[in-house]
This record gives C-alpha cells, sequence and structure tokens, in this order.
C-alpha cells in the first residue's frame, strides 16, 4: 500500500513536471508537421510515430498533458467548490430555501446542455486563442458539473447538520464559526475530495466530446481529449498499436489518482 | 421535601413538536443548588426533549410554552447570543451516546480545545492547567498521545469520561446528563455514577439525572422527580418517593423494581 | 398423390431460391424521412425512391445523358415551354394495375398541390407557376410550364410517377423493386418488382436480384467492419479514411471513380453586413490577399495527406467529373508560397519578423470556421493553418457543430473564413443559379446584394441568366465555361481539391458499373447480380 502510494505519487510527480518542462524535454514542437513523415511507425527520430498529419505524436502527448493535467484539476477544483458551497447552503438554510435549492440543481441537470454549449460557443469570438478557448471549455465544465456532487455534498451536510456531535457542540456553547470549521468542515471534506478526484479525468475525457461543438481545444493544439479522438478508428489500433499510448497514459493517470485518494481523503 | 437552600432551576415547560404531537404538558419542577436530581420516566416519555428545552436546543419548529428560570433568570426567549453564554459556562450537557456525541473527524485535543475556547481564552496554558486537574480528576491521562487520538481509539467508557471532561470544562453550575450509563456495561456505569457523585460533592454541581433506570437514580440522587404523561406526576427525595409512591404510575414502576433495590442515600461512602 | 406433388413443388421452389441470385445487402446511413416519393429531401429516402419508382426521363448515371424511361420518346416543342411524352405500351404498377397518362396527370397535380409542401416541387414551378398537363391520347401527355427552361429532362429524373389509385406510392410501383417489409431503425427490405419492364439484352426480365436488403446504419466504422465480414455486399461513398484499410482485405474490392462532384473550398466573408471587423474584410476583398492564400495552400500536400491521396487539385466549381460543363481550360494554381509572399509585399502587405502586416500595420490574422466531426477536413484545415503560417498569416481553427456552422455563413454571417466542401447534385448550371447570382442567397462570400459589388460579379450575372435563358447547348457552355474563368481567376471561392468517388465492394457482386453520381453502385441496380455460390 506503502509503496503504491509513494509510485502512484511519483509518476504524476514526473508527469508533472514533463509536460511543464515540454519546451525542453519534447523531441519536436506539437505543431510540427513533417509532411514527408505522415503516419510513420515509431522510430528514434518519433519514439511514438507521427499523426495523419506527420506530427510526433510523443511530443503532442507531452505538451498535451500541460492542458489536460493542469486545466481538468481545476475545473474539478471549481465544481466541488461550487458543489460544496451550494451543498452547504442547502443543508444550512431553512426548509423553504433548501427545497429551493435542491429543485434548481435537479433543473440544472436536466437543462439541454448540447443546447447552452451552442449558445456558449455562439458567443464566444472565433478568434478566441486556442489556449484561451480550451480554457473557457474547462471553465465550462467546472461551471456546469456541479449538481450530482452538489446532491452528495448537501445529502452529506443533512447528515452533519443532524449528528449528536454537533448539537453537543452546541450544548457546549461553541461559537457558529467554529461549529462550522472544527465540526462540519471536517466531515465533508472527505465527500468533496472524493468528488474532486472522480470529475478530473470525467472532465479530460469531457473535453474531448466538446470539440464537436466547436468547444474545447482547438488546432493545432494538443489535449489528451483531442488525442483520444485518434482512437475513434478500431482497425488502426490492429495496425497501429502505438496509437493507444495517449489511452494508456489517462489510464495510468487515473489509476494513480485513485491511488493518492484514499490518503487525502481518509481522515476517518 | 429537602429544605430549599437556594432555587438552582424552575421549570415548568410545555413543549409540542412540528408534528402536533405534545410531548411535555407542564411539566414542572425545580432544583437547588448543588443537589442531584433524577428524571425518571420510561423511553419516549419526553426526558431527552426535557433536557434539550432547558438549554433550548430543541430543533426548529418546535413550540415550547412556560418558562425556565436559571438562577433567577428567565431562559425562554433569551438571544441565541445570550444563550450561547450559558451554554457549557453556567449549564452543560451531556448527551447520550459517548461514541456519537464526539466528532469522528476531530481529535480528543482539538475538540476540547473547542469547547475551551468557547468561553475561555485563548491560552493554552490556563487550558492546559484547567485540563490536567481535570483529566486527573476523571481518571484520564493527559499526555500528548491521549489528546491527538480520534474517538473512535477509545473505549466506551473514556469517550463518556471524555465527555464529562467536555462539559465541566469550565466548572458549570448545572450539569444535566441524558442517560450517561445507558450504553456502559455495569462496571464502567458503576465509575461513571461515582465520578458524577464526585464531582457533586467536591464543585458543588448540581445534577439533573435523567435515566430510565432507577437503581441508578437510588444510588446516585437526592430527589426524584417521575415524568409520566408529559408531566412530573411525583417529585421529592429518593427515599420518599421509591417507599411511599402516591401515583399509580409511580407505584407500578416502583413496585417492578421489586424489592432487591437497596435504596440509599447517596450522602454515605460512594464505592459499595 | 397430390400430397407428393406439394412436395415436389416445395422442392423444386427451394432449388430454384438456391439457384436465384439472392439478396444484396448494404447499409443506409440514416433513417429515411419519409417513404413518399413526392416528399424526398434526404439521401436515404432518395435512394429508396431511385430504386423502387419509375421516373419518364432517367439520367444515366454513367454517360450522365437523358434516358428514355416510361417514356418511349419526348419532344420539346419550338416555344421551349411544353414537353410531349409518348409513354411505353403495356406497362403494369407493381400492384398489377395499368399505367397510363392519367397517372402522370395524378402524380404532377399532388406534385404541385400547395399543401402537400413537397421539395421535389420547385423546380417545376418554373416562373412561379405549376405546369399543365394535357392528356393527348391513350399513351401521350404533354407538360407545359409558364417559360422555357434549359434542361428539362434534368427535372424529370426526380419525378416518381405514383398511381392515381396509390398517390404515396405505397403499394403500386413502376420501379425495379418495391418495399416488402420495414423495420424503422433497424432495415428497410426490397424486394424485385416482378412487373418491372426493362429486360436484358438477351430478353430476361430484370430485375436480377430477388431483392436488396438497406440495413439503418449510422456508424462508418461498422459499415466497413459489416463489409469485411461478408455481411453487406457494398459501401458507397466510402471514406478516404478507409480506403487503405479495405484495400488489402480478401474478399473485398475497393474502387477509386477518380475526382468526384464534391469540391473542397474556402472562402473569405466579403458581405458588407457582415459583423467582423472592416480592415480584415477589405484584406479580404483584396484579390491579391486571396491569390496569395490560394498560391500558399500547397494542394498536392492536400490531397495526399488529409485525402490519402483520394483527392484532386481542384482549379473552379466543375470537376472534371461532370463531363458535361468542365472547363478543360482550368488549371489547378501551383504551390507557390514565396510569389504569395511577393504578391502580398506588392500589394502594400508587409513582414516584421516573419509575421505578415497590412499597410496600416494590423497583423495579419484571422479565423477559419468548419465543421465538426469530418475528419479528412479537419486534417485540410490544419494543413492550411500551417501553409498559411508560412507566409505570415495566424489562423485561428475553429471546428464548428454543422448547424451552427450553416447559421453562421447563411444568417449571422458572423465569420471571417470557411473550409467546406460542396456536392453538385444537379449537373446543369441552371440548379446553381441561387450560387452565381450576386442576389443569390447562396452566393456565400458576400449574399443577397441588390446590385452586384464588382465588374466581375456582374459579369457573372451576365452570363448565368445568359445561359439559362437559351436552349443552344453551344451557347450555354460558352456562357458556364466564362463563369468558371472568372471565378477561377477571382476566387471568390479558393476551389482546393475534388474528393475522388470512392466505393467498396464485394466481387460476388457483378455487373457493377461505378458512377460518379448518386447512387454511385446502386445507379443500375436492376441489372446487378449475386455469382450463385454467396446465395445464403
Amino acid at each position: 500500500m506503502k509503496l503504491s502510494l509513494r509510485l502512484a505519487r511519483g509518476t504524476l510527480l514526473i508527469l508533472a513536471g514533463v509536460s511543464l518542462t515540454a519546451e525542453w524535454v519534447a523531441p519536436h514542437h506539437y505543431a510540427e508537421q513533417f509532411r514527408e513523415a505522415i503516419n510513420e511507425p515509431p522510430s528514434w527520430r518519433f519514439p511514438l510515430g507521427t499523426d495523419g498529419l506527420g506530427r510526433d505524436r510523443l511530443s503532442r502527448l507531452i505538451y498535451g498533458a500541460r492542458v489536460s493535467l493542469l486545466l481538468a484539476p481545476l475545473a474539478a477544483g471549481l465544481a466541488t467548490s461550487l458543489a460544496g458551497l451550494i451543498g452547504i447552503a442547502s443543508s444550512l438554510s431553512g426548509p423553504w430555501l433548501e427545497r429551493l435549492l435542491l429543485v434548481s440543481t435537479d433543473l440544472w441537470m436536466t437543462l439541454p446542455w448540447v443546447f447552452l454549449l451552442l449558445t456558449a460557443r455562439a458567443l464566444l469570438p472565433l478568434d478566441t486563442e486556442p489556449f484561451a478557448s480550451v480554457t473557457i471549455t474547462f471553465l465550462l465544465l467546472g461551471l456546469l458539473g456541479w449538481p450530482a456532487t452538489a446532491r452528495i455534498v448537501a445529502a452529506r451536510a443533512q447528515q452533519i447538520s443532524q449528528a449528536t456531535y454537533l448539537l453537543q457542540a452546541r450544548a457546549c456553547g461553541e461559537r457558529r464559526h467554529q461549529l462550522w470549521f472544527r465540526h462540519v468542515w471536517p466531515n465533508l471534506r472527505p465527500v468533496l475530495l472524493a468528488q474532486f478526484w472522480v470529475l478530473v479525468p470525467a472532465f479530460i475525457l469531457a473535453e474531448a466530446n466538446l470539440s464537436f461543438l466547436g468547444l474545447g481545444v482547438s488546432e493545432p493544439l494538443p489535449s489528451w481529449g483531442s488525442l483520444l479522438r485518434d482512437l475513434e478508428n478500431p482497425g488502426a489500433l490492429w495496425t497501429q498499436p502505438w496509437i493507444a499510448a495517449p489511452a494508456v497514459v489517462v489510464v495510468i493517470v487515473i489509476a494513480c489518482l485513485h491511488g493518492v485518494l484514499p490518503e487525502t481523503g481518509g481522515r476517518q | 421535601m429537602q429544605a430549599n437552600v437556594a432555587e438552582l432551576l424552575a421549570v415548568d415547560l410545555t413543549v409540542e413538536y412540528p408534528s402536533g404531537q405534545r410531548v411535555l404538558n407542564g411539566a414542572r419542577f425545580t432544583m437547588s443548588s448543588g443537589e442531584i436530581l433524577g428524571l425518571v420516566g420510561e423511553s419516549g416519555t419526553g426526558k431527552s426533549t426535557l433536557a434539550l428545552a432547558i438549554l433550548q436546543l430543541l430543533p426548529p419548529g418546535t413550540r415550547l410554552d412556560g418558562s425556565v428560570r436559571f438562577r433567577g433568570k428567565e431562559l425562554v426567549g433569551l438571544s441565541e447570543r445570550d444563550l450561547r453564554q450559558i451554554r457549557g459556562k453556567q449549564i452543560s450537557l451531556i448527551l447520550q451516546s459517548p461514541m456519537t456525541a464526539l466528532n469522528p473527524a476531530l481529535r480528543i485535543g482539538e475538540q476540547l480545545w473547542q469547547a475551551w475556547i468557547a468561553h475561555g481564552p485563548r491560552d493554552r496554558e490556563a487550558f492546559q492547567m484547567r485540563l490536567e486537574r481535570l483529566m486527573g480528576a476523571l481518571r484520564l491521562p493527559t499526555d500528548r498521545g491521549f489528546l491527538q487520538r480520534y474517538p473512535r481509539e477509545l473505549s466506551v467508557g473514556m469517550a463518556q469520561r471524555v465527555l464529562i471532561a467536555l462539559a465541566t470544562l469550565h466548572q458549570p453550575r448545572l450539569l444535566i446528563a441524558d442517560e450517561p450509563t445507558s450504553a456502559l456495561d455495569l462496571l464502567t456505569q458503576a465509575e461513571t455514577l461515582e465520578l458524577l457523585a464526585e464531582l457533586n460533592r467536591e464543585s458543588g454541581i448540581g445534577i439533573l439525572f435523567i435515566s430510565h433506570d432507577l437503581n441508578c437514580v437510588a444510588q446516585v440522587c437526592d430527589r426524584v422527580a417521575v415524568l409520566h404523561g408529559g408531566e412530573i406526576v411525583e417529585c421529592g427525595p429518593v427515599r420518599d418517593v421509591f417507599e411511599r409512591p402516591a401515583h399509580p404510575y409511580v407505584k407500578r414502576l416502583v413496585q417492578m423494581l421489586g424489592a432487591r433495590t437497596p435504596v440509599r442515600n447517596r450522602h454515605p461512602s460512594p464505592a459499595t | 398423390m397430390r400430397k407428393h406433388l406439394r412436395l415436389l413443388a416445395l422442392m423444386l421452389a427451394c432449388l430454384c431460391r438456391l439457384q436465384a441470385a439472392g439478396v444484396l445487402k448494404c447499409c443506409l446511413r440514416a433513417e429515411p424521412q419519409t417513404l413518399d416519393p413526392l416528399m424526398v429531401s434526404d439521401e436515404a429516402a432518395e435512394l429508396i425512391r431511385y430504386l423502387t419508382s419509375g421516373v419518364l426521363i432517367r439520367i444515366n448515371r454513367y454517360t450522365q445523358q437523358p434516358e428514355a424511361e416510361l417514356a418511349e420518346s419526348w419532344a420539346v416543342s419550338s416555344d421551349g415551354r411544353e414537353l410531349r411524352f409518348r409513354l411505353r405500351a403495356g406497362l403494369r404498377f407493381s400492384d398489377g394495375s395499368s399505367f397510363g397518362p392519367e397517372d402522370v396527370e395524378c402524380t404532377i397535380r399532388r406534385l404541385t398541390d400547395p399543401q402537400l409542401h413537397s421539395p421535389v416541387a420547385d423546380g417545376f414551378r418554373v416562373g412561379g407557376q405549376p405546369p399543365v398537363v394535357k392528356i393527348l391520347s391513350g399513351r401521350e401527355v404533354a407538360i407545359r410550364f409558364a417559360q422555357p427552361l434549359a434542361g428539362f429532362e434534368r427535372l424529370f429524373d426526380q419525378l416518381s410517377v405514383v398511381a392515381c389509385e396509390d398517390p404515396q406510392g405505397q403499394r403500386a410501383v413502376l420501379g425495379p423493386y418495391f418495399i416488402a417489409e420495414r423495420k424503422p431503425g433497424q432495415y428497410i427490405q426490397l424486394s424485385r418488382n416482378p412487373r418491372y419492364w426493362k429486360r436484358d439484352a438477351r430478353g430476361r426480365a430484370l430485375p436480377y436480384l430477388d431483392g436488396i436488403r438497406l440495413e439503418i446504419q449510422p456508424n462508418r466504422q461498422l459499415e466497413v467492419l459489416k463489409l469485411v465480414r461478408g455481411e453487406i455486399h457494398l459501401i458507397q461513398k466510402l471514406d478516404p479514411d478507409f480506403y487503405p484499410q479495405l484495400e488489402n482485405k480478401p474478399g473485398v474490392r475497393v474502387y477509386d471513380a477518380g475526382p468526384g462532384f464534391d469540391a473542397e473550398l474556402m472562402w473569405f466573408n466579403q458581405a458588407p453586413q457582415a459583423p467582423i471587423a472592416e480592415h480584415k474584410k477589405n484584406w479580404f476583398r483584396n484579390l491579391a490577399f486571396r491569390r496569395a492564400v490560394s498560391d500558399a495552400i500547397s494542394r498536392a500536400d492536400l490531397c495526399r495527406i488529409a485525402f490519402g491521396g483520394r483527392a484532386t487539385p481542384a482549379a473552379g466549381p466543375v470537376s472534371p467529373a461532370n463531363l458535361l460543363w468542365y472547363n478543360r481550360q482550368l488549371r489547378p494554381y501551383p504551390y507557390d508560397p514565396v510569389g504569395a509572399g511577393q504578391r502580398l509585399r506588392e500589394a502594400g502587405f508587409q513582414y516584421r519578423g516573419g509575421q505578415l502586416y497590412d499597410a496600416t500595420g494590423r497583423p495579419v490574422e484571422f479565423s477559419l470556421i468548419t465543421n465538426a466531426g469530418n475528419r479528412s477536413r479537419e486534417r485540410a484545415a490544419a494543413l492550411i493553418q500551417r501553409d498559411l503560417q508560412k507566409i505570415g498569416m495566424r489562423v485561428q481553427l475553429v471546428t464548428l457543430e454543422f448547424r451552427s456552422l450553416i447559421e453562421r455563413i447563411t444568417r449571422s454571417l458572423a465569420y471571417e473564413a470557411c473550409l467546406l466542401g460542396l456536392t453538385n447534385v444537379d449537373l446543369d448550371p441552371n440548379s446553381q443559379m441561387n450560387l452565381w447570382l450576386s442576389s443569390g442567397a447562396n452566393h456565400q462570400w458576400n449574399p443577397k446584394q441588390p446590385k452586384p459589388a464588382t465588374a466581375w460579379e456582374a459579369e457573372i450575372d451576365r452570363l448565368m441568366l445568359r445561359q439559362a435563358s437559351t436552349l443552344d447547348r453551344a451557347l450555354r457552355k460558352a456562357a458556364f465555361d466564362r463563369v468558371q474563368m472568372i471565378v477561377h481567376e477571382q476566387l471568390p471561392f479558393i476551389y482546393l481539391v475534388y474528393r475522388h468517388g470512392l466505393s467498396a465492394y464485394r466481387p460476388v457482386v457483378r455487373n457493377l458499373k461505378p458512377a460518379g453520381l448518386f447512387p454511385e453502385l446502386l445507379w443500375n441496380a436492376a441489372e446487378l447480380d449475386l455469382e450463385p455460390q454467396s446465395t445464403r
């Protein structure tokens, strides 16, 4: 357990390090097209081969980590914070406001998202930089991804607000902020952390799907989501197994995140 | 009736839940300083409600009529702010089951510290001094290792004593103990009763001892009040009530207890 | 004895079944929106209409020439407004009822019924008026239009003749097949029409096949997989990405019909009402700028990399696949980034540190929109982006969902440049009036102009109207050739490549004659046949 934890942490650190130093580590620039060498198999020059435009797959994987590994956790953090605030607010407030918040959470879940995202795309200027566009996409994911988590948080907060220890703390005359930060929050934190780690990989993949709506990363900037789209054609996987590398890396990252999870989330 | 030295608490309460159920219906009794009053009654007769009602801790939506006079001061209708000043400092409460009454995510030391700074200054040294005396009295270890523990790492008896420490940190005038022994095995039960009696003896703290167990009540209490149908049907010195019950319900209660109960006053040696 | 006879008959039937040609299987990529032949607007429905219904005149998909079908012959009146058909004798609908000129009258009447809102009807309302049908005899019928129109014949290729008794064409059809069974979302089973009129050279009744099974399968990969497994017999409009995969598969043949009718092109938004920066419109209206963009794009790389070699550099709006209207004088612009840079400098643009600036010092950057989900086109966009970067232009690629893309290029005009494919369904330039006339809604680079913005657009307007007002084919060809030349020179549309018509099939299918026009492999479905051993 201890070893696997260390391994998971180490892997994540190395990946983060490599992606942050992509300019020095990556063998080529992510946008460079070697047009005489499209769809090449792995070689010394292109360790993971090249894509359909002759771009080095390894370099794109490394640069892509920057987008996905940085922005997905930020978006997950945003979604979790929103979920936390709304979940806590609903459990804190009176029954009337609580019902209102929960109903609006449910409504939020049933909104026609594709339509709203299309509207978002329509409002976004076309000359948005690729990095800005992908940042906005993750921001949207963060803003949209909270309701399910909010429900879980609300349920947990509700449970905590009725806990005997909270009553006991009130009976001890503790102040409101003490009740909040010392009694409710430590019990809520593991739930939020668990949700956070679930949302990270979900967002990495969601970003790829949003590219169909014109959101998400735009050419030539790579993201893991956009690299995974190369796997759409299962036939190619047999003849060019190396194109599965991004999927393998994503799986490793998710596994590592889950490996780190019990440590960060398990105070009780 | 015992001589009324100084009135500590005078209760006259009617409580109705949001569902319309009337739990207390003019339950009336008084307590004097330094005495241990046993409050007995079957489960579900509103003993816990009464305990919460005294501290105005009933869930929102509950209707409360009547008065709770603590040392001559009316608590009903007091602001939350003023009530907080009283809770834990003047009147303390120990809730039923020690394992759920402690926050599972907080270390013991932290929980005690939080209860301390609720009324005391953020003075670690003063806290440490108070803790050492208190923990000694409660026969609890005071080393760092113990204070670093989480509630789940304690035995039930220990947790109960931590809870008592939590409640008596600020030397309140009144301690309400709601079924403090029901979750404990017989040995720990006896220990706890002893502790409460000792606290009462040494610091003159008044204790409202809520229990459905007449044995325990008989062991530690000066007087006993019997709650039935939302009212206090009988209230008096333990011996009087148990030996000459007037109310038919109390008669039945005492009969069921049988002759095996050694009714005795607490003032002779407590350790038997 | 009787019992034995029945058994024998049964056995014979089984034997015949083994000998019979069997059922051809292929996929539809979407559920047809309608089965009413007069209401067709989508490709799946169009295929079913093609396979089941009879028309007066058929455009031969191979020669691109009109051929007599239900009409034995036809003639255009001297004023060019009337078509006179002589119908084939003794034709019967699939339900056995006989076919006559009354059915043609019923068809036209139902088609032009304003209540029906038939998408096919628009072409028949020449000058806003529905045609008038006159029955001349038991075999002759005349159809009169309000105005003369060149290329009448092509309209009739779209018009399924329906029976008066069955105006929705559900039971009685005149085509080689009829709809035998339909399971929405799963398949449509067509069966051989035993009363189909056509015979082969040896006098054998067509069609050879017992039927065609059209499975509804929107997923292209699964379609390819089914072909490899032998569960279907052919794929039309094969995606170029699958071509190399299928090339070496046993039991599968791929066919590249050469340049098809689909052109990939990009254009700049020149509309004065477009909500984009004025200085950018000035670039886009500058011929030198458009020419430089055209010269800087390597069309050879687009063909080779984006389309896997299954495309040909394009020069103008009409591809060589269009045998009748292609302008042979046009040559694709050669790749010349150096010349492009030179051209830009001469036009007042300047380079600073590899980045291009206009005369007022603004950096040259624009966004290029294209539709998401088409991998070849997305690759093409990335290649163009890189090519233009080499002449100092910064291009932001934006892939949009198809409907929002259409919304931008037709209504809001909130875009700077667009990369798209255009398909010419109809070969005749008359079908492209809306595209070339400066007042047209589909005049993409500057739609719905009150009067032509430039001299060359005014000339295109004149030429298009001229070719439409004459029946002289040589005059029409000359006029339309000139239009193609102007478009080639002025580059309102920068034509990039013609995609090749690709298809794949299993060699057990006999008599295939792949054509460039839709339906590429099934256009001669009546003559298709399967090798006997494949019958199961």
